[in-house]
């Protein structure tokens, strides 16, 4: 019988590995640095994948010094929205991170493609993170 | 989606790996590189990562963490402030063999201190929580031989600190603890499941609506009501007293906040469910945690303090 703790995350009790047959997946976050002047908008803003795994977005966080608004591509360059997003209705925190599901699938090598604006009129710095996990290609045969 | 399964062969048992910058040491202002806390006496399956804001400055400070073969979490070292990122989970989890360590890199840091104007006690630390699992040994909590079901159940503990937290002749922090205080718990009629711990102030006027404190003690150089979102530190034993972290934890990473709306917002951890997996203490056997004080010197003492032990019984049937 498990023996979970009912009242804590899932992820704080434990969830089996579910990678696909002859995967790996490893947590891992993509970071964008948000560097925005007042009311400045940025369009196809990229943030690379690496070359190695593929990589699937799962939750979003993001701290900045104002409020901005933002959207998103997914990994063949479709908008995940038909406009740009109010970061307030974006908020969440790292124990408690807004969701992407289902996951959005970014190719090794691809790109995070954002269109991103600042809404505060005034100076904006700060990060977006994209958390989710790598996935890396076995070879049949050597397990996991 | 699928019940955990523990390797065959293996025991899981909560565990927090923990550390407090001074003790590294580290100083306010520097940045560095590849530091790290060892992990030792078998594997270490990391779940949720916390309290990189305690070691760092909130608006400039960075953090990068490294797995146990260094390669970083991170795409690049990710900034800290009020949500971002306390209590990351770790998804999928990360294990740390034995003899490797948690490593992490930090820049601009900034150790977390409780004031008063007075004196300063360092209040700064980082956790990873997650299980340890060692080979050959049986996972806590235990299953029982007997027929059960469960029933909530609580046990509530008052504390008293009386006593005040380091700091030198010039009300300067110093590493270190003050004086503990062994607090036990009679588990009494039934074997008791632990699943998280409530902490709460004893009287006092509740704090106002969405202050963002943790957790609020009366106290402070003028008599006031000051916010320490850890006035004391805590160390957990299990049903065999064995210890379930590296060094005593701050309140505010083990304990789930009782005065506060819930979730508090923005919070250090804003639901902490520690331990989990649960820890089982059998009947007759007892809840052992030492109380270690973080309140600066010069505010008032003693402070009263309300921990509850919240779980459920295993009740025969």
């Amino acid at each position: 019988m498990p023996m979970r703790n009912p009242i804590a995350t899932p992820a704080a009790n434990g969830i089996m590995n579910a990678s696909p047959y002859n995967c790996l997946d490893q947590s891992f976050n993509y970071v964008y640095p948000i560097s925005l002047t007042a009311l400045q908008q940025l369009n196809n803003q990229s943030v690379s994948i690496l070359t190695e795994p593929d990589f699937l977005w799962r939750g979003l966080i993001f701290t900045a010094t104002g409020s901005f608004s933002v959207r998103f591509q997914d990994g063949q360059q479709y908008y995940l929205s038909n406009d740009l997003i109010q970061s307030a209705n974006l908020l969440g925190t790292a124990g408690d991170p807004f969701p992407v599901f289902p996951e959005v699938f970014y190719p090794a090598g691809g790109k995070i493609v954002l269109d991103i604006a600042d809404t505060s009129n005034a100076t904006n710095t700060g990060q977006i993170m994209f958390i989710g996990c790598h996935r890396y290609k076995v070879s049949p045969g050597t397990g996991r | 989606m699928y019940d955990y399964q523990t390797p065959d062969g293996y025991g899981d048992t909560f565990f927090i790996y923990n550390l407090n910058g001074e003790d590294i040491p580290i100083s306010n202002g520097g940045s560095y590189t590849l530091i790290g806390l060892p992990v030792q006496d078998g594997m270490f399956v990391c779940r949720v990562w916390s309290g990189g804001i305690l070691l760092v400055n909130a608006t400039t400070g960075t953090v990068q963490m490294y797995d146990g073969v260094r390669n970083a979490w991170f795409q690049l070292p990710i900034l800290q402030s009020t949500n971002f990122p306390p209590s990351l989970a770790v998804l999928p989890e990360k294990v740390y063999r034995d003899n490797t360590a948690l490593r992490f890199d930090l820049t601009n840091v900034n150790l977390n201190v409780n004031a008063n104007g007075t004196a300063s006690v360092y209040a700064d630390q980082m956790a990873w929580y997650g299980v340890k699992r060692t080979q050959g040994n049986v996972s806590d909590p235990l299953s029982s031989s007997y027929k059960y079901y469960e029933k909530p159940f609580s046990y509530p503990v008052p504390i008293t600190l009386t006593n005040y937290g380091p700091s030198d002749g010039m009300g300067n922090p110093i590493p270190g603890l003050s004086a503990p205080t062994q607090y036990t718990q009679l588990i009494q009629d039934y074997d008791f499941e632990l699943r998280r711990i409530g902490v709460s102030q004893i009287g006092g006027a509740p704090p106002p609506p969405g202050d963002p404190a943790f957790l609020e003690i009366p106290g402070g150089a003028g008599g006031g009501l000051l916010s320490y979102d850890s006035p004391f530190k805590i160390m957990l034993y299990d049903a065999t007293w064995r210890q379930r972290m590296t060094v005593p934890i701050l309140c505010e990473l083990l304990c789930h906040s009782n005065s506060t709306t819930q979730p508090p917002n923005p919070t250090p951890m804003p639901n902490n469910a520690w331990p989990c997996p649960p820890l089982m203490y059998q009947v007759n056997s007892v809840i052992r945690f030492d109380i270690f004080s973080l309140i600066p010197t010069g505010d008032a003492l003693p402070v009263n303090l309300m921990l509850t032990f919240e779980g459920v019984r295993r009740i025969g049937c």
